[in-house]
């Protein structure tokens, strides 16, 4: 029997993420400590989140997992719940200061499903220790948010790549901040744009190393435009993951980096009139 | 249609600083500053079997005896020769501690210039004896750096050494290790490994170091 004919218009994102065990852990037996997923909505929203479990941290890889759900989770509510009020443009309805309080309040309701975990689990909360890093996209721009390290690029159709966020970092280079952290909310960082996108890359920090021009914290155009064109180029990237994934398991990028690494990209398919 | 690989970035490598305060004062002098010295081979060498940790670990040294001196200036292991060490002099151990905390001020300002990201530093002190000069300054500015987490601090006697003295300008939770007989290759072996596993922290991780074979910690 042939579904009935939709009025509704199809997503015009497209994407693929895929988070990858690093040598590092590999060696030392432990699982990937990544976690990365996205979910294409109606009104032409695309929601990311991609989380980096601390090395440190005896059930890193469950934190970013439950950091990853949680986070898309709460987004999806919140869309629901915003349509069945009307505002089906509650995203492009968002500035500065009320994106900030958003992703507050996110962060909160995610602190609050860790402490759960914790208590589930029966560990301490810093076992689900990780960074967050967060998008929800739409035609006309997107909102962001980062706690930590990793980095999230656009691209606009000009040659700009654009990096949103300076990853946080300590004084040293293998210190940065965690959701669960006492003082995570003062590091959170928080964008939001009215200017449409056309590709996103967001990582975790094993691709910093290969991706960011350290010395000014810029993206690498030469990194990004080969990601970009394969997504241009194939229509449905997750029935065509091979390039990704021979990318994210090659020798080149394994003897630049032992971390797990994690891509998670989407194109917008502008609409031909 | 066949799309190219993302091209990587040239950055430079994450910096693993540590200082090496050696004395050279005359009681070192023959066996002990021999051995040292082959020990600085071992360290080089050892280092350089991990590709990454060659590039990563910048070694400097500083000597005090007759006077104090930058007897290697921070190099990467790389490209480090080991300096030929003399023994003669007294035991200036506070001056150079101070020295060595003013080269790592400078090294790390030099790092930040240069968009180089680094670990936390660490000084290691060899000693036979006890300082010469006044040593309650140099100590306190070491206490301060180190609560402030600055950089992580680890003194080494030889046989002989005054290990009250060095209690006292370590710190409680890392008190001065006895050095078996001259063992310094063993100890430098323990150094190489700690730098690698260092030079490889992911974020987070707590780093295991490998377990002191070459001394005894001092109770």
């Amino acid at each position: 029997m042939n579904p009935p004919i939709s009025a509704t218009p199809i997503n015009p994102w497209k994407a693929i993420a895929r988070s990858v065990i690093g040598v590092s852990h590999q060696h030392q037996g432990q699982p990937c400590q990544d976690a990365s997923a996205y979910r294409l909505l109606d009104q032409g929203i695309l929601l990311g989140a991609i989380a980096d479990g601390a090395g440190s941290a005896s059930q890193a890889e469950i934190g970013a997992q439950v950091a990853v759900q949680s986070s898309l989770d709460f987004l999806q509510r919140w869309h629901d719940f915003a349509l069945r009020r009307g505002e089906n443009q509650w995203v492009q309805r968002l500035d500065q200061g009320k994106t900030q309080r958003f992703f507050e309040h996110l962060l909160q309701r995610l602190q609050h499903d860790l402490r759960q975990q914790a208590q589930t689990r029966n560990c301490d909360l810093s076992a689900l220790a990780s960074t967050l890093l967060v998008f929800v996209a739409h035609p006309q721009g997107l909102i962001a948010m980062q706690l930590g390290d990793g980095f999230l690029v656009v691209h606009r159709g000009d040659d700009h790549y654009q990096l949103l966020f300076t990853p946080d970092k300590g004084e040293f280079a293998n210190e940065t901040v965690f959701i669960t952290s006492d003082n995570a909310a003062r590091f959170l960082q928080v964008y939001q744009s009215s200017d449409p996108v056309s590709f996103i890359c967001a990582a975790t920090d094993g691709l910093e190393t290969v991706a960011i021009k350290k010395r000014d914290w810029t993206a690498f155009p030469p990194f990004f435009q080969p990601l970009e064109i394969y997504l241009r180029e194939t229509p449905d990237p997750e029935q065509a993951p091979d390039y990704l994934d021979n990318f994210l398991h090659s020798d080149r990028l394994n003897q630049r980096t032992q971390d797990d690494k994690t891509l998670l990209l989407a194109y917008y398919n502008v609409p031909k009139d | 249609m066949p799309v190219g690989l993302p091209e990587f970035v040239d950055n430079p490598e994450n910096r693993c600083p540590v200082v090496l305060l050696v004395d050279t004062s005359r009681s070192m002098s023959g066996a002990p500053l021999l051995e040292l010295q082959r020990g600085l081979d071992v360290f080089k060498a050892e280092v350089q079997q991990d590709a990454q940790a060659s590039l990563s670990v910048e070694v400097a040294i500083i000597t005090f005896g007759r006077s104090v001196s930058l007897a290697q200036d921070f190099t990467t292991v790389d490209d480090f020769t080991p300096p030929t060490l003399q023994a003669d002099g007294l035991t200036p151990m506070a001056e150079a501690i101070e020295k060595a905390l003013d080269l790592l001020d400078q090294r790390k300002a030099s790092y930040r210039e240069n968009g180089v990201q680094y670990y936390r530093p660490w000084i290691f002190l060899i000693t036979d004896g006890a300082p010469t000069d006044r040593w309650q300054q140099a100590a306190e500015r070491l206490h301060q750096a180190e609560y402030d987490n600055k950089l992580l601090f680890f003194a080494v006697g030889v046989e002989g050494a005054d290990f009250d003295t060095l209690k006292q300008i370590a710190t409680p939770q890392r008190p001065p290790v006895l050095l078996n007989g001259l063992d310094f290759s063993s100890l430098f072996m323990w150094l190489s490994s700690s730098m690698r596993r260092v030079s490889q922290n992911k974020v987070g991780d707590v780093i295991a170091l490998p377990p002191v074979g070459w001394g005894q910690i001092s109770t």
